[in-house]
């Protein structure tokens, strides 16, 4: 089958079987290697790509459910300056470096932020439920999503709400 | 298309997703996916050879509400309910937070949860306590349907052929008291738990109404015993939520449903819900 969508904001378009992962058409086709092929399951999270405005396991999204949508991989955010955010608030905490979980991490705190500026660590906790990372204790890791949200918030609206 | 593989059909209207549902009978439909790619560890998906995915819908995305109901389309994701905020009843909140993980309610829909019997433990338990109502469509037919006689006992819904679900209706009351709880596995199906869900309200000190349903491999729910504790003053006395709790037990003295361990963990929940609902 013929799939074109936009990925990391170019138009792209492949022919594909429909009972391929996303995850396996961008690790393969495109070497976007930073989505992991962890679980194959949906349940680590190193597999996460932004579908359409959500954060999705791109091992669970077969080739047809991206037709006409857009896919922004961990290589096409860290284009941006939310991804700086993201890696700085993490770096002040003190949040270790994965090659496995990272992509997870970095996209779920996206997520979060975009849906609660501010969170709480309940709200934190409850966002990396679907995120399997032995690297970084839950404590730091919710000290760096805070970290990443008060400097969204500086570089945003120049102050700290 | 695809001729080696599967064959796809994304229709833009129901009208053309029945079109090629009488014309490829076997054909599956496809919301989020997550349940038919559940599992599927391998390389590629093991997929049905007809596909309906059900994702280009606009008719099936839609949230309306109006006074009386919420409206919820059937291809409506997890997430996006829980972005409904505080029009969502607080029972289905807590459903649908315990299903999964954050990121597969992004893909998953409210009416694959519901369908799936392997998922009947998720948000199906809330639907019943809510009285939510489900619309079923074929190509020439609607009907509604009360949550509690969609999927009554082990197995499939009662779907006939060809037929869809659509839209939920759900009631919009206001429930002072509202307890979800999961037994067994956490966020994953799991054969030998089950989910309790139960709401009450109270007027002037007086229980007025309180439903309670327990989904699992069965769906167990008594509107005769619950009517039997309306009306009582609050607190409830020991007595009372003692006479309660007796009529569950007898009830379920010689069902294959809930047994065991899970029907005493059923009965402990009713009993610490009577007793809360003084609180």
């Amino acid at each position: 089958m013929t799939v074109g969508f936009i990925l990391n904001g170019e138009d792209v378009v492949l022919q594909t079987s429909s009972d391929k992962r996303l995850l396996d058409i961008l690790r393969d086709h495109f070497k976007l290697i930073g989505a992991k092929a962890g679980c194959r399951l949906g349940r680590c999270g190193s597999c996460s790509v932004i579908l359409n405005g959500k954060v999705v396991p791109s091992c669970m999204v077969s080739a047809f459910r991206v037709r006409g949508g857009e896919v922004i991989t961990i290589e096409g955010f860290s284009q941006t300056d939310e991804y700086q955010d993201i890696v700085s608030g993490f770096a002040r905490a003190g949040v270790e470096n994965c090659g496995y979980c990272d992509t997870g991490k970095i996209l779920a705190c996206e997520a979060l932020l975009e849906k609660i500026p501010r969170p709480t660590k309940e709200e934190i906790f409850a966002a990396y439920e679907g995120i399997l990372c032995r690297c970084t204790i839950p404590r730091i890791l919710a000290e760096g999503v805070a970290a990443a949200a008060e400097i969204r918030q500086r570089r945003r609206y120049g102050r700290t709400p | 298309m695809d001729g080696l593989h599967n064959q796809v059909f994304a229709p833009l209207t129901l009208q053309e997703l029945f079109d090629f549902w009488q014309r490829f009978p076997d054909a599956i439909p496809f919301a989020g996916g997550t349940e038919l790619v559940r599992g599927q560890g391998w390389r590629t998906f093991e997929l049905p050879g007809n596909i309906l995915a059900l994702f280009r819908l606009e008719e099936l995305r839609r949230i309306s509400r109006t006074e009386r109901y919420l409206e919820i389309g059937s291809a409506v994701t997890l997430d996006e309910m829980l972005g409904l905020g505080k029009i969502l009843p607080e029972i289905l909140k807590l459903a649908v937070m315990e299903i999964a993980t954050p990121q597969i309610r992004n893909l998953a829909t409210i009416g694959g949860n519901l369908c799936c019997p392997e998922r009947r433990m998720d948000s199906f338990a809330a639907m019943v306590v809510l009285d939510a109502r489900f619309e079923l469509r074929t190509a020439n037919a609607s009907r509604w349907i009360a949550a509690g006689r969609f999927a009554p006992g082990l197995g499939a819904p009662v779907l006939e052929k060809r037929e869809l679900l659509t839209r939920i209706r759900i009631p919009l009351e206001t429930w002072q008291h509202v307890s979800h709880c999961r037994i067994g596995q956490a966020r994953w199906p799991d054969s030998e738990g089950a989910v309790f869900s139960f709401i009450a309200r109270t007027e002037k000190g007086i229980l007025s109404e309180i439903r309670l349903a327990l989904a699992g491999k069965e769906l167990v729910r008594d509107r005769e015993i619950e009517n039997s504790i309306i009306g009582k003053n609050l607190p409830l006395h020991r007595r009372e939520v003692d006479v309660f709790n007796d009529r569950w037990r007898t009830k379920l003295q010689d069902a294959t449903f809930p047994e065991g361990l899970l029907r005493d963990r059923f009965l402990n929940l009713i009993e610490q819900a009577a007793f809360n609902l003084a609180d």
